[in-house]
């Protein structure tokens, strides 16, 4: 084969691609794709689930965010409730123990009644704190000794 | 989802008792004690109870965002 023919026929060659890109190009401006393997199918719905699974995490973190802001608030207001009883009670303890009868011994039959009924509800419910029985975090059945404090 | 139960919600209740030959400025402690004790008990179970319903809409809300 002579390089004349070559020559002529690597410009054929060259023609041809350069027409076939031409003519994708042309496809394309008008909007036809031709895709018979689906690639850009995939790719696109890959994007798009991929873009669903951000906006759930994202919605995710900010539920997240919000609960744990609202738990907050909710502590805050356990805290300052429970120092405020906390105030008001040792005040009334305060008052008690100062009264001027305050050392008076009960009647007898009085303090046993009372006492009588402390033990039954310590019976009842022996975990309480301030029962003998009383533990850690309610439910744990632990048994740790714990003397009774009425000014707990 | 999980909000973490506080500390103060898993504490027992606390209940005064009159001491061995109370006087009566032990009744009347004891009184106001267990008045104190009542309020913030319920307290505690108020935050427990708050905290779970929380939880359950967290958890609904994050089910329907799916």
């Amino acid at each position: 084969m002579s390089p004349r023919v070559l020559m002529r026929a690597a410009a054929w060659i060259a023609g041809g691609v350069t027409a076939l890109v031409l003519l994708s190009a042309l496809l394309g401006g008008l909007g036809l794709r031709w895709d018979p393997l689906g690639f850009d199918r995939r790719r696109l719905e890959r994007a798009e689930a991929g873009a669903a699974l951000g906006r759930a995490e994202a919605d995710a973190r900010r539920l997240e965010a919000q609960g744990a802001a609202d738990q907050m608030r909710r502590l805050d207001q356990f805290h300052q409730r429970e120092a405020t009883v906390g105030q008001v009670t040792a005040a009334a303890l305060d008052q008690a123990r100062s009264a001027a009868d305050a050392h008076q011994p009960l009647e007898t039959d009085r303090a046993d009644r009372l006492r009588r009924h402390d033990g039954e509800l310590c019976g009842i419910a022996p975990d309480l704190d301030g029962c003998a029985g009383a533990a850690g975090p309610a439910g744990s059945g632990d048994a740790a000794v714990r003397p009774g404090d009425p000014a707990r | 989802m999980r909000l973490v139960l506080p500390e103060a919600a898993t504490r027992p209740c606390a209940l005064a008792t009159l001491p061995a030959d109370p006087a009566v400025g032990d009744l009347e402690a004891a009184y106001a004690a267990r008045g104190g004790q009542i309020v913030a008990c319920d307290a505690a179970r108020r935050l427990a109870v708050q905290t779970l319903l929380a939880e359950r809409a967290l958890q609904d809300r994050a089910r329907g965002a799916d």
